[in-house]
C-alpha cells in the first residue's frame, strides 16, 4: 500500500512521517512511504488540519494520532 | 560512518568554530550574555508558572474539548456573511492553537468554506489571539498593550478580510470538510465550564493588582482545584489526551520561545537607543510604518514576538509602534508569505501584505494617541 503523509512543515506533521517511516523500519508494516508539505493537496483533500495521513489515496486521519500504538492500528485497518 | 555520524561530526565541528572564535574576552559580549539570562531569569522568575504553563494547559484543553466542528459549521459556504465574518475573526483563539492548523484551515475555508473574506480575517486573527500570546503579551508587557492587541486584531482582522474580498471576487466551492476528530469526551457541559472557569481564572488572578501573597494563594488553591476536578470528574481516557495535547503545544512552542528570550536579552544591550528612538521612539506615521513593516517581514516563532518587542521597548519604542508590530508580527513573515503565495498567488498576496502593513499602522497611530 502507500502511505503518503501530508504537511504544511510543521513539528507535528515531521513528527508523523518518522513514526510511519520507523515502522516500517522496525518491519510492522509494508508500505511505500511519501511526505508532502503542499498546502494544496491538503485542500483538495479537504483536510482542515495538518498532518493528514492518506493511505491509497483515501484521506484516513487529521492530525496527530495519540502514539504509535494508535497509529499502528489505523494502518492495519486500512490493510 | 553513517549519515547520523557525519550529522553528529558535523555539530561538534560547528561548535568547536563557534567556541574557538567567540570573543568571550570582550566587554560587548559579556555584558550582553549576562542580560540575555538576566531576561531568561525574568521569565522563568515572573512568567513561566503564572502565566505560560497555566496557558498551555488550557490550549491543551481547547484542542481536546471544544468541538471543532460546531464552529466551523459557521464558516461554511452556507452561512451569513456577518456570522462568518465575526466567527472568523474570533475563532482563532480556538481552532488556531498550533501553526500547524492555520494554512490549512485558511485554505479549506477559502476553497469550500465562507470564501476569501473570512479566510484572510481568520489568517490574520489566528496567530493574534490566541490564549497563551494574549495572557503573555500582557504579563510581559503591561495589561494596556495585551488588552489593545486582543482587541485591535478582532476588527482589524474583519476589516482586512472585507478589504480583500472586496478587492477580489471569488466564488468558492462546493465540498464537505474534514477536520481533527475530537473524540466523544462523556463530560458534562456544567464539569467542562467549571474546568475552563478555573484555569482562566489563574490566568486573570495573576493579572490583577492585589498583594503577592493572596495572588499565590489564589493562583494555587485554583490549581489545586483543577487537579481535584480532574481526578474526580474527568474519564481517564479524557485526562490523559488532555495531558497530550498540552505537552504536545509546550515540546513545540517552550523551546524556541526560550531561545527567542534569549537572543532577545542578548541583543538588548547591542541595540543603539539612539537608533530605536529616532526610528520608532515617537507615535507618528513614519515611526507606525517602519514597525509595521519590520513586524510583516521578521519571523517570529509563536510567542517570540513577546520578548523582543521588549526589547525594543526599553530601548526607546513608543507604545503606537509597539502595538504595530504585535499586529503586523505575527500573522505575517517572509516565510509565511512564501507559503500564503502559494495558495493564494503572488498578486493577493501582495495586496495582503500591503493592507496589513497600511492597517496595522493605522492601528498604531491611533492606539499612540490615546
Amino acid at each position: 500500500m502507500k502511505i503518503k503523509i501530508i504537511g504544511s512543515g510543521c513539528p507535528t506533521c515531521k513528527k508523523l512521517h518518522q513514526m510511519v517511516v520507523k515502522l516500517k523500519e522496525e518491519g510492522k508494516i509494508k508500505a511505500d512511504i511519501e511526505y508532502s508539505t503542499d498546502i494544496n493537496e491538503l485542500i483538495e483533500l479537504g483536510a482542515m488540519g495538518s498532518p493528514a495521513l492518506v493511505i491509497d489515496g483515501k484521506l484516513i486521519s487529521v492530525g496527530m494520532p495519540e502514539n504509535e500504538k494508535k497509529l499502528l492500528e489505523i494502518i492495519k485497518k486500512c490493510e | 560512518m553513517e549519515r547520523k555520524d557525519w550529522n553528529m561530526l558535523f555539530w561538534i565541528v560547528l561548535v568547536f568554530g563557534i567556541l574557538y572564535f567567540v570573543p568571550s574576552q570582550t566587554e560587548w559580549f559579556r555584558t550582553s550574555v549576562l542580560s540575555a539570562f538576566d531576561l531568561l531569569h525574568d521569565y522563568a522568575r515572573k512568567h513561566v508558572l503564572t502565566c505560560l504553563v497555566p496557558a498551555l494547559f488550557i490550549a491543551g484543553a481547547v484542542s481536546v474539548f471544544v468541538k471543532k466542528e460546531a464552529v466551523l459549521k459557521y464558516l461554511g459556504h452556507k452561512s451569513k456573511k456577518i456570522v462568518s465574518y465575526s466567527i472568523a475573526s474570533v475563532s482563532g483563539a480556538i481552532l488556531a492553537v498550533c501553526s500547524c492548523t492555520i494554512l490549512p484551515l485558511f485554505a479549506g475555508i477559502r476553497k469550500r468554506g465562507a470564501g476569501l473574506g473570512p479566510a484572510i480575517t481568520f489568517l490574520f486573527s489566528g496567530p493574534a489571539i490566541n490564549i497563551a500570546a494574549i495572557f503573555l503579551t500582557a504579563s510581559v508587557l503591561g495589561f494596556k498593550i495585551g488588552l489593545a492587541r486582543t482587541i485591535a486584531s478582532i476588527p482589524l482582522s474583519i476589516i482586512i478580510g472585507l478589504t480583500m474580498a472586496f478587492i477580489f471576487r471569488e466564488k468558492a466551492e462546493q465540498g464537505g470538510l474534514v477536520v481533527q476528530e475530537n473524540k466523544e469526551t462523556k463530560l458534562s457541559k456544567e464539569v467542562l465550564f467549571i474546568f475552563f472557569s478555573l484555569m482562566l481564572a489563574i490566568l486573570v488572578i495573576n493579572g490583577l493588582q492585589i498583594s503577592q501573597l493572596l495572588k499565590y494563594f489564589l493562583m494555587f488553591s485554583f490549581a489545586i482545584a483543577v487537579v481535584l476536578l480532574v481526578i474526580f470528574k474527568f474519564h481517564k481516557e479524557s485526562a490523559k489526551e488532555w495531558l497530550h495535547e498540552t505537552w504536545n503545544f509546550s515540546e513545540n512552542i517552550l523551546p524556541l520561545l526560550f531561545i527567542g528570550v534569549f537572543i532577545a536579552g542578548f541583543l538588548m544591550p547591542l541595540i543603539p537607543q539612539n537608533l530605536i528612538e529616532k526610528l520608532v521612539g515617537k507615535n507618528n506615521l513614519l515611526g507606525n510604518l517602519i514597525a509595521s513593516i519590520f513586524g510583516a517581514l521578521m519571523y517570529f516563532s509563536t510567542l517570540t514576538e513577546i520578548p523582543i518587542l521588549q526589547a525594543l521597548i526599553a530601548k526607546g519604542m513608543a507604545s503606537g509602534p509597539a502595538l504595530a508590530l504585535l499586529l503586523s508580527g505575527p500573522s505575517l513573515s517572509l516565510p509565511s508569505m512564501l507559503v500564503i503565495r502559494k495558495v493564494l498567488g503572488t498578486k493577493k498576496t501582495a495586496v495582503y501584505v500591503l493592507i496589513v502593513i497600511i492597517y496595522s499602522t493605522i492601528a498604531g497611530l491611533i492606539f499612540g494617541l490615546l
